[in-house]
C-alpha cells in the first residue's frame, strides 16, 4: 500500500469520525451522547486501523479490505441522527450496510476468501435484506426513524404509511436475527471441522465475531422488552464489535512471536531430534510430511520422491486441507513440506522454518537416497532367481537372498545368517572336504565355479551350479566372498529322464514285431543310438530282411526298395522329411539273399532319441507277403466263383436282408432270361420286380420265411421278364455266409417253362391216346354189338325157329335155314372186317407194303401206292399203316377227291409217309380227334406229322417216324 | 315189393312176392316188337308167330314204340333195351305212367342181365330175356 493511499485512508477516517461525532452530539434527543460517540468511534477506528495494517501486510488478502469497509460504513449509522432530511434519509437507508463487509470478514477470515458459494451469498443477502426494506420504509413513511423526533424526515417519502414502516421494521428485525443465526451456524460448523492450527488462527476473530453477533441479537430482542436493558446491552455489543479488529491485531502479533520457534528448531536439529518431528513442532502441525527429491542420476529407480526412510512416495500435491512448499537449494529441488493449509496464513513462519532447516533437509535427503539405494539392491537380490550368498572369510553367511534361502530349505534369514555356508549347502558327509577346500582358497579366494548336489533342510535334493568371486576392501584385502548359484536341479532331472526315455525307446524299437528304421533327411539309414552307432534298423527289420546293421547304416533306404515301387516310396520319405506323415506304402523290399518280401509301411518325422536336433524320418511297418498272397488267392477264388456263376445255366441273383437285389448281383443267365441289362440289376425288391404280380405276395412270404430262418425249399412260380413275358421258374432262396456283416441270400432258379410245356403236351397227348383207345374200344363194342352180334342173335333165333319147325314144316324150316346161312356169312364178314380194323394180320405177317396194298384195294377211290417192300420195326409199321388208313378214311369221307396217292420211303433212318389227295382241302387238324390221334401216335415214336390242306388245293399229310430210337 | 330173379339154365324166372298182373299166356296175344335191328325183328317175328303170337307191329326206336303202343294197343311188347333214342327202361316208365292199361313188357338185349343191375327189377317189365335165348316157352313162362 502506498503512503498516499494510507494518508487518504486516515484522512477519510478522521473526516468520518468528526462528522459522525458532530451529528450525534448535535442531536438534542440523545441525553448523553459522549459515551456512545466514544464507543462507536473506537469501534470504527479500530476496524479501519486494523484493516489498514492488514492491507499493508498482505494486500492480496481481502481481510484487510473487509476490515476497512466495515470501519468506514460503520459511521453511516450516525447520519440518521442528522436533522437534515436527505442526510437522515441516507443514513436511515444505509445504516445496516456495514453488516455486509462484517459478515464477509467473519466468513472469509483468515484467508480472505469465502470458499463456499452458499456462504458467499450471505453477505449479499445481508445487504439486500437489511437495506431494501429500509428504502421501502423511507418511501412509505415520512418519519421512518422511530423514536427520534429530532431526526430528519424521509426525503424520499411518497406517501404516509406509518404502519408500513413498522412492518418494515419488524421484517428487518426478523431477517437480521435469521442472518445472525445463519452466520453463527456457519462459523460453528467451520470450527468443528477445523484443524488445530486453523482453530488456533480462527478463535480470536471468529469468537469476537460471534460475540458481536449474539450481542446484536440480544440488543434487538431486549429492545422489544426493555429499553434500558437494551441500552446496557448495547455497550456489550460495542465491546464485542470492537473486539473483532483487536483480535485480528492480536493474531498478527502472535505470528511475529511464533517466529521465535525457529531458533528452537535449530537447537532441536543440532540435538539430533528427527528433522520431521522438529519441523512439525516448529510449525505446530503434527501431520507435517516431508518428501525428498532424488534426481535420476542419483536415484535407483529413476527420478522420484522418497520419504525420509528412502521409500518411494507419490509426488506431494496440495489439496483442500494441505498445502505444499518446495524447498530448493541453489535452484535445485531438494524437498517438499506438506503442511496444514491454515499455515499459509503464517507464510513467514513457514519460510523461516524451512530456511532454518535447509541444511538438515539436504543431509536427510542424502540419507534417504542412500536408504533408497540399499532398498533397491535388496529388492534386486531378493527377486533374482539366482542364488546369492555373501560369505565371510570365516565361512559364515553374511547375506543371503531369498532364492538361496529357499534352495537351502529355510524361511528365516536370521537362521541362515548364524550358520556357515557348508551347513546349508553341503551334505554332512562332505563338510570336511568342503571346509578343507575353503581354507585352501585363502587368502585370495580366487574366483571359481563348481557344481554340487545336497539335501536341503526340507529333505529335497538340490543341485546347484556355483560361481564365486571375492569382495575386496580399499586395501585389496578380501573381506567376503560372493557366491552366485543357479539351481539346476530340474535340468538334471530332465537330463536323467531323457536318458531313461532314450533307453526305453531303444528297447521298445528293438522288441516290437513291426519293422522300424530311422533315416536322415536324405533317406540314408542312420544310426539310432549314440551309444551304438551301428544300429540303424531294429531287430524285426534285420531279421525279416536278413541284413546286418553295418550293411544298413549309411545306405539309402530306397536301394532296398524294389524298382517298381520307387516313386511311391520316395514320395513317402520326402513327405516325412518335410514334416508330414506319409500315406501307407506297400512295396517289396530286397532281402540280403536277393529275394523280395512285401511290406506295408509309413514314414513319419521323428525327434532324435539321442538328443540331436537333425530332422529324422522313421519308417515303420509290417510284412505283408503272406497277406498279399492271401489277397491274390482270394481274388482268384472270387473270379473263379464269378465265372461259375456267370456261366451257370441256372438263374442266380443275390438279395440282401430286405429282399432287395444287390448291385450287379445277378448272373448272365438271369439277365438274359429276364431281359435286363447288368446295370439295371440292383436295389429292387425281388418279388416286386421279377415275379408275376398275382404271385408276388406268395413269393414275398416265402422269401421272408427264409430271411427269418426257414430252411430253403424249391418252389415253382411265374416270373416276369422286363417285356412282360411269363416264365415258369423253379427257384430256391438260400442264405449265404455273411459278407462284411451283411446278410446275403442266393436265389437260384431254373426256367421250367419249356419243360412244363412239354410235360403238359405229354400229359395231353397221353390223355388223347387214352381217349382214342377208349373211343376205339367203344367203337369196337358198338361195331360188334350192332354188327356181328346182332347177326348172330338173329341167327340164333332163326335156328331155334328152324328147330321148332323142322318136323312140322320142313320146307319152311329149309327156307329159314338159307336165310340163316346168309346171316351167318354176313356175320363172319363183318367180324373179319372188324378184326382187320383192330389190327390187320397182314401187317404183322407180311409187313407194311402188303398191308397198304390190301388197304388201298378196298379204298372207294383210286389210290396210287409207292412203297418199298421192306420191313421196318413193328411200331413204325403200325404207325405208318394207321396214318394211311385214317387218312384214306378221311379222304373217302370228307375230301371229295377223285384220286389219292400214298408214298412210303425210308431216308436217313427216318420212315417218311405221305398221303395226298386232290380233294377240296381245308382240313383242320385241330378239329376232329382223328388226325390228333395220329399226331400222338407218331409222337410216341418221336415222330412228327404235318398236315397241309389249303382250301381247294387238296390235302397232304406227311409223317416222319425215326427208325433208330 | 321184393323181386328176385333166378337164372335157371338160360331162362330168367321171376319169383315175385307180389307179382304184377300178367295175362294168361295161352290166350292169343298181340305183340309189338321194338328193336333197332331189322334182322332181329324178323327173327323174333318168325319165332313168335310160330308160337301162336300175333305180331301186330314193329318199331325201331322208343318214340315210334310209344306211338305204336298207343295205336295198336298190343297185349305184349317185346322191348329192346338198347334203343337209339331212349332206353327200354324209359319206354317202360313212359308206358307205366300213361292212363289206361299198360301192356305186358318183356325186355330183351344182346347184353347180359347183370349189365343192368337193379334197373330190370325196378322197371315195370314182367321179365328179361337175352336175345340169343329168345323162345316162345320162355316168353310164356315170363307171362305166367
Amino acid at each position: 500500500m502506498s503512503r498516499l493511499t494510507l494518508a487518504l485512508g486516515i484522512a477519510l477516517l478522521v473526516v468520518e469520525t468528526t462528522v459522525a461525532a458532530a451529528i450525534v452530539a448535535t442531536n438534542s434527543e440523545i441525553e448523553n451522547p459522549w459515551p456512545t460517540i466514544a464507543f462507536a468511534a473506537t469501534a470504527g477506528v479500530a476496524f479501519v486501523v486494523s484493516g489498514l495494517v492488514a492491507l499493508a501486510r498482505r494486500p492480496e488478502n481481502k481481510v484487510g479490505l473487509y476490515l476497512v469497509a466495515t470501519g468506514y460504513l460503520w459511521f453511516l449509522g450516525a447520519l440518521v441522527d442528522s436533522s437534515n432530511d436527505w442526510v437522515s434519509t441516507v443514513g436511515f437507508v444505509l445504516t445496516d450496510l456495514v453488516w455486509v463487509p462484517f459478515t464477509a470478514l467473519v466468513l472469509a477470515y483468515p484467508t480472505g476468501r469465502i470458499e463456499r458459494r452458499f456462504e458467499r451469498a450471505i453477505p449479499i443477502a445481508t445487504g439486500v435484506l437489511l437495506t431494501v426494506p429500509a428504502f421501502v420504509a423511507a418511501l412509505l413513511d415520512p418519519d421512518p426513524a422511530v423514536g427520534c423526533e429530532d431526526c430528519g424526515e424521509s426525503a424520499i417519502a411518497v406517501t404516509d404509511y406509518p404502519s408500513a414502516a413498522a412492518v418494515v421494521d419488524v421484517f428487518t428485525t426478523v431477517a437480521g436475527l435469521a442472518l445472525i443465526a445463519l452466520v453463527i451456524g456457519v462459523l460453528v460448523q467451520r470450527w468443528r471441522h477445523a484443524t488445530p492450527a486453523l482453530r488456533r488462527l480462527l478463535w480470536p476473530v471468529a469468537g469476537a465475531g460471534i460475540a458481536a453477533l449474539l450481542a446484536i441479537a440480544l440488543v434487538v430482542l431486549a429492545d422489544q422488552v426493555s429499553e434500558p436493558a437494551a441500552r446496557i446491552l448495547q455497550f456489550f455489543f460495542f465491546a464485542a464489535f470492537a473486539a473483532v479488529p483487536v483480535a485480528f491485531l492480536l493474531g498478527v502479533l502472535r505470528m511475529r512471536l511464533a517466529r521465535s520457534s525457529v531458533s528452537d528448531l535449530v537447537v532441536s536439529i543440532q540435538q539430533g531430534k528427527p528433522l520431521r518431528d522438529a519441523l512439525a513442532f516448529a510449525l505446530r502441525d503434527p501431520e507435517l510430511e516431508i518428501a525428498y527429491w532424488l534426481a535420476s542420476s542419483r536415484g535407483v529407480g529413476g527420478a522420484g520422491w522418497v520419504d525420509p526412510r528412502g521409500h518411494a512416495v507419490p509426488e506431494p500435491t496440495a489439496d483442500a486441507t494441505r498445502a505444499v512448499k518446495v524447498v530448493e537449494h541453489e535452484g535445485e529441488r531438494v524437498a517438499t513440506l506438506r503442511y496444514d493449509v491454515a499455515l499459509d496464513a503464517e507464510r513467514e513462519l513457514v519460510d523461516a522454518v524451512t530456511a532454518a532447516a535447509g541444511m538438515a533437509l539436504m543431509n536427510e535427503r542424502l540419507q534417504a537416497e542412500l536408504r533408497a539405494e540399499v532398498e533397491f539392491m535388496s529388492t534386486v537380490t531378493n527377486t533374482a532367481p539366482s542364488l546369492l550368498v555373501n560369505i565371510g572369510t570365516d565361512g559364515m553367511i553374511r547375506n543371503i537372498n531369498l532364492a538361496a534361502l529357499e534352495a537351502a530349505g529355510y524361511a528365516d534369514e536370521l537362521v541362515a545368517q548364524t550358520r556357515h555356508y557348508w551347513d546349508l549347502f553341503i551334505d554332512p558327509g562332505e563338510h570336511e572336504a568342503m571346509i578343507a577346500r575353503f581354507r585352501a582358497l585363502a587368502p585370495d579366494y580366487a574366483p571359481g565355479e563348481y557344481e554340487n548336489t545336497f539335501t536341503n533342510a526340507q529333505g529335497e535334493q538340490r543341485t546347484i551350479y556355483w560361481r564365486t568371486a571375492p569382495v575386496r576392501d580399499a586395501a585389496g584385502k578380501v573381506v567376503s566372498i560372493v557366491s552366485g548359484g543357479l539351481d539346476i536341479t530340474e535340468r538334471r532331472k530332465r537330463e536323467l529322464e531323457l536318458e531313461r526315455e532314450r533307453d526305453a525307446t531303444t528297447t521298445a524299437l528293438e522288441s516290437i514285431p513291426s519293422i522300424a528304421v530311422v533315416l536322415d533327411r536324405s533317406g540314408t539309414i542312420c544310426d539310432r543310438d549314440v551309444d551304438n552307432p551301428r544300429v540303424g534298423a531294429n531287430r524285426a527289420f534285420r531279421q525279416a530282411l536278413g541284413w546286418r546293421d553295418h550293411e544298413l547304416v549309411g545306405r539309402l533306404f530306397l536301394d532296398l526298395v524294389d524298382e517298381d515301387d520307387d516313386g511311391r516310396a520316395a514320395a513317402a520319405i520326402a513327405t516325412a522329411a518335410s514334416g508330414g506323415a506319409s500315406e501307407e506304402v506297400e512295396c517289396e523290399l530286397r532281402c540280403a539273399d536277393g529275394s523280395l518280401r512285401a511290406f506295408a509301411w509309413t514314414a513319419v518325422p521323428v525327434a532324435d532319441v539321442t538328443g540331436r536336433t537333425d530332422a529324422l524320418v522313421l519308417v515303420s511297418g509290417i510284412e505283408v507277403t503272406e497277406r498279399r498272397r492271401l489277397e491274390v488267392e482270394k481274388e482268384r477264388e472270387r473270379a473263379f466263383l464269378n465265372a461259375i456263376a456267370n456261366n451257370a445255366p441256372s438263374l442266380l441273383c443275390l438279395i440282401d436282408g430286405e429282399g432287395r437285389l444287390t448291385h450287379m448281383g445277378a448272373n448272365i443267365a438271369f439277365e438274359r432270361a429276364l431281359e435286363y441289362e447288368p446295370a439295371d440289376i440292383g436295389g429292387q425288391l425281388f418279388w416286386e420286380q421279377f415275379v408275376d404280380p398275382a404271385e408276388a405276395d406268395e413269393v414275398h412270404r416265402l422269401i421272408e420265411g427264409v430271411l427269418a430262418g426257414d430252411p430253403p425249399r424249391e418252389h415253382d412260380n411265374t416270373w416276369l421278364t422286363s417285356s412282360g413275358r411269363r416264365l415258369s421258374i423253379a427257384w430256391t432262396c438260400t442264405p449265404l455266409p455273411e459278407i462284411d456283416e451283411r446278410r446275403i441270400f442266393l436265389i437260384t432258379g431254373v426256367d421250367i417253362t419249356e419243360r412244363k410245356r412239354i410235360a403238359e403236351d405229354l400229359r395231353a397227348s397221353r390223355a388223347r391216346l387214352v381217349r382214342a383207345e377208349d373211343q376205339a374200344r367203344r367203337a369196337l363194342e358198338r361195331n360188334l354189338h350192332d354188327g356181328a352180334q346182332q347177326r348172330l342173335v338173329a341167327l340164333s333165333v332163326a335156328l331155334r325157329v328152324i328147330e321148332s319147325r323142322l318136323k312140322a314144316d320142313p320146307d319152311g324150316a329149309a327156307a329159314l335155314l338159307s336165310g340163316a346161312l346168309e346171316e351167318l356169312s354176313q356175320a363172319l364178314a363183318e367180324l373179319r372186317e372188324l378184326a382187320r380194323g383192330i389190327h390187320p394180320a397182314v401187317l404183322t405177317d407180311r409187313g407194311l407194303r402188303p398191308a397198304l396194298e390190301s388197304l388201298v384195294a378196298r379204298a372207294p377211290i383210286p389210290v396210287e401206292l409207292v412203297a418199298a417192300d421192306e420191313r421196318f420195326p413193328l411200331e413204325a409199321e403200325a404207325a405208318a399203316y394207321y396214318v394211311v388208313s385214317e387218312t384214306l378214311t378221311n379222304v373217302a369221307r370228307y375230301a371229295q377227291a377223285s384220286a389219292a396217292r400214298v408214298e412210303v420211303a425210308k431216308t436217313d433212318g427216318v420212315l417218311r409217309v405221305q398221303v395226298s389227295d386232290d380233294g377240296v382241302g381245308g382240313a383242320d387238324p385241330t378239329r376232329g380227334s382223328g388226325i390228333r390221334g395220329l399226331v400222338d401216335r407218331v409222337a410216341v415214336l418221336d415222330g412228327t406229322l404235318e398236315v397241309e390242306s389249303p382250301v381247294g388245293g387238296g390235302t397232304s399229310i406227311r409223317a416222319e417216324i425215326p427208325l433208330d430210337r | 315189393m321184393l323181386r328176385t330173379y333166378v337164372r335157371l339154365r338160360g331162362v330168367a324166372y321171376r319169383t315175385a312176392l307180389e307179382s304184377p298182373v300178367c295175362h294168361d299166356p295161352f290166350m292169343a296175344r298181340t305183340v309189338l316188337i321194338v328193336d333197332d335191328h331189322p334182322s332181329f325183328r324178323a327173327s323174333a317175328r318168325a319165332m313168335l308167330e310160330s308160337e301162336g303170337f300175333d305180331v301186330v307191329g314193329e318199331a325201331a326206336d322208343g318214340a315210334s314204340a310209344l306211338e305204336a303202343v298207343a295205336a295198336l294197343r298190343p297185349d305184349l311188347v317185346l322191348l329192346d333195351v338198347q334203343l337209339p333214342d331212349m332206353s327200354g327202361f324209359d319206354v317202360c316208365a313212359e308206358l307205366e305212367g300213361r292212363n289206361g292199361s299198360t301192356p305186358d313188357i318183356i325186355l330183351v338185349s344182346s347184353r347180359d342181365v347183370s349189365d343192368y343191375g337193379e334197373l330190370v327189377t325196378a322197371s315195370c317189365a314182367c321179365g328179361f330175356v337175352p336175345k340169343g335165348e329168345l323162345s316162345g316157352e320162355l316168353v310164356a313162362a315170363l307171362l305166367a
